[in-house]
């Protein structure tokens, strides 16, 4: 029982770390918001702002001319599908890519 | 394109090659002439760009090759797994993603086999640009790891999070069912994202005993529907970028449905995943998932969690060419199976160096703590994975 209980307080400690460290994200993300004013949530970012916040945020860059320009448009679609990009957003880096291409 | 068209274009091709002379460099003006004519042969022949582009078919994926040595035990390299991903877009509308696993393994004999998993095969129709409705073996959208950070190309170290590793894995990566997700944007790069699943559920294994008595055990590998009971879930995530280089993005997903066969007993998951990018070169990333099983003998709740740190020397913008191609990771994470064992620790320290964008080389030493003294073994493992 005893160990039961020393496990459950280190639990209890581990979750209470992970509620801190949120907060410790959700405090930074707030201070990054401030500094920047909220200026990028207004302004309608380029597909190549989007490329690189969307798709560099998983993955190493990926370089246009290594595909043509069907192939992006189905690799960004399949991008879309996995992590729910929306479709405006998903349109503006096909472009980029392929005009890059 | 017919037989006839395609000898027609070689032909075209043959004839242009030879009016420009193979033996001597290619002019500008001769390269652009050439390229018309064989837009234009294309073009009688109703072949375009845009016929092209309205159906297209890509293989993509990665492969990974392992060196693994763990306290006490022979090291040797592992086939870690081939995994092609077929990719057949139709229009703008329509997407099919097949993506299989195969990985070399030792049976108990000592042969060899090939083990083959279907990861995911899903057809989905892009309904607008807020709605996607997915069919097939779908990848839950449980957390985000295994949506965007599967292949090992992408993950940053050798190995899975405890929480989602093979041997002490607590929730699923992909059942088959049905989806509706997708991403609202609010402007300026933001998005709210969503999904809603039905899926077959989770399963069980059987075993009988030497008196006859049947006992089933939770399993995530099953993919038929074992009772009357489906499973239910759904993700609700935010992704904000904060700055010209920095971003955010948190979510809640979970699942709940019945495991045995009597479709009784209920399994649930709750998962917290977040996401901070302080820079383009710096990434703190975790995970908290809490599950719950009904079992005979009262309710478990196997539960972990992991955070992850990464920074890219490439961040102090030096002029060291090795530098700049190197990573540095960190990633704690605890798991309890809330099977008497008590939690299992691993603290994972690792280097990459990022021979291209998809081809790297990766090692880590990972530190294990745990009751259990063959889970409580320190491990040092390389990898080279690679993404096509």
């Amino acid at each position: 029982m005893k160990r039961c209980s020393i496990r459950a307080t280190k639990w209890r400690i581990s979750e209470a770390l992970v509620v801190a460290l949120v907060i410790v994200l959700g405090a930074v993300t707030a201070v990054l918001a401030k500094d920047d004013g909220a200026a990028p949530a207004k302004k309608a970012p380029t597909g190549a702002q989007l490329y690189a916040m969307n798709c560099g945020r998983c993955h190493m860059e990926r370089y246009a001319k290594e595909r043509t320009d069907a192939q992006w448009q189905t690799i960004i679609t399949h991008m879309r599908v996995h992590a729910n990009l929306p479709g405006a957003d998903a349109r503006k880096i096909i472009e980029y890519l392929q005009a890059s291409n | 394109m017919n037989h006839k068209s395609h000898i027609a274009v070689m032909a075209a091709l043959v004839t242009a090659f030879a009016s420009v002379g193979v033996a001597r460099a290619v002019t500008d003006e001769e390269f652009n002439a050439l390229k018309l004519k064989v837009l234009d042969l294309e073009s009688k022949a109703g072949v375009s760009e845009e016929a092209t582009a309205k159906n297209n078919f890509v293989m993509a994926g990665g492969v990974d090759v392992n060196y693994q040595k763990t306290q006490g035990e022979n090291g040797g390299f592992l086939l870690g797994s081939f995994n092609p991903i077929f990719l057949l877009r139709s229009g703008d509308k329509v997407l099919f993603e097949g993506a299989l696993e195969f990985n070399v393994q030792n049976q108990d004999n000592g042969a060899s086999s090939v083990e083959t998993v279907v990861e995911f095969a899903q057809v989905s129709y892009l309904v607008n640009d807020w709605l996607t409705l997915t069919a097939g073996k779908i990848v839950l959208p449980l957390g985000s790891f295994i949506e965007t950070t599967d292949p090992a190309w992408i993950n940053k170290l050798p190995t899975f999070p405890l929480p989602r590793a093979d041997q002490t894995a607590i929730l699923p990566e992909s059942d088959i069912g049905v989806q509706a997700h997708g991403g609202i944007s609010l402007g300026g790069g933001s998005y709210i994202n969503y999904g809603a699943f039905v899926v077959n559920g989770p399963g069980h294994t059987s075993s009988t005993d030497t008196n006859g008595v049947t006992t089933e055990t939770l399993s995530f590998d099953s993919v038929e529907n074992q009772n009357n009971s489906l499973g239910f879930g759904g993700k609700l995530g935010c992704f904000t970028p904060l700055a010209e280089s920095s971003s955010f993005e948190i979510g809640v997903s979970g699942e709940s449905g019945k495991w045995d066969s009597q479709g009784q007993n209920n399994w649930s998951v709750l998962v917290c995943d977040a996401r901070l990018h302080v820079t383009p070169a710096a990434e703190i990333r975790g995970e908290y998932i809490h599950s719950s099983e009904d079992t005979a003998t009262g309710t478990l709740t196997p539960k972990g969690w992991w955070i992850q740190g990464a920074y890219q020397l490439s961040g102090l913008d030096t002029d060291v060419a090795l530098l700049n191609k190197l990573e540095l990771v960190a990633r704690y994470a605890q798991v309890d199976l809330d099977q008497g064992d008590g939690a299992i620790k691993q603290t994972a320290l690792g280097v990459d160096y990022h021979i291209t964008g998809t081809l790297a080389l990766k090692g880590d030493y990972e530190i294990n703590s745990a009751d259990n003294p063959d889970a409580a073994k320190n491990t040092v493992n390389l990898q080279i994975a690679y993404g096509f």
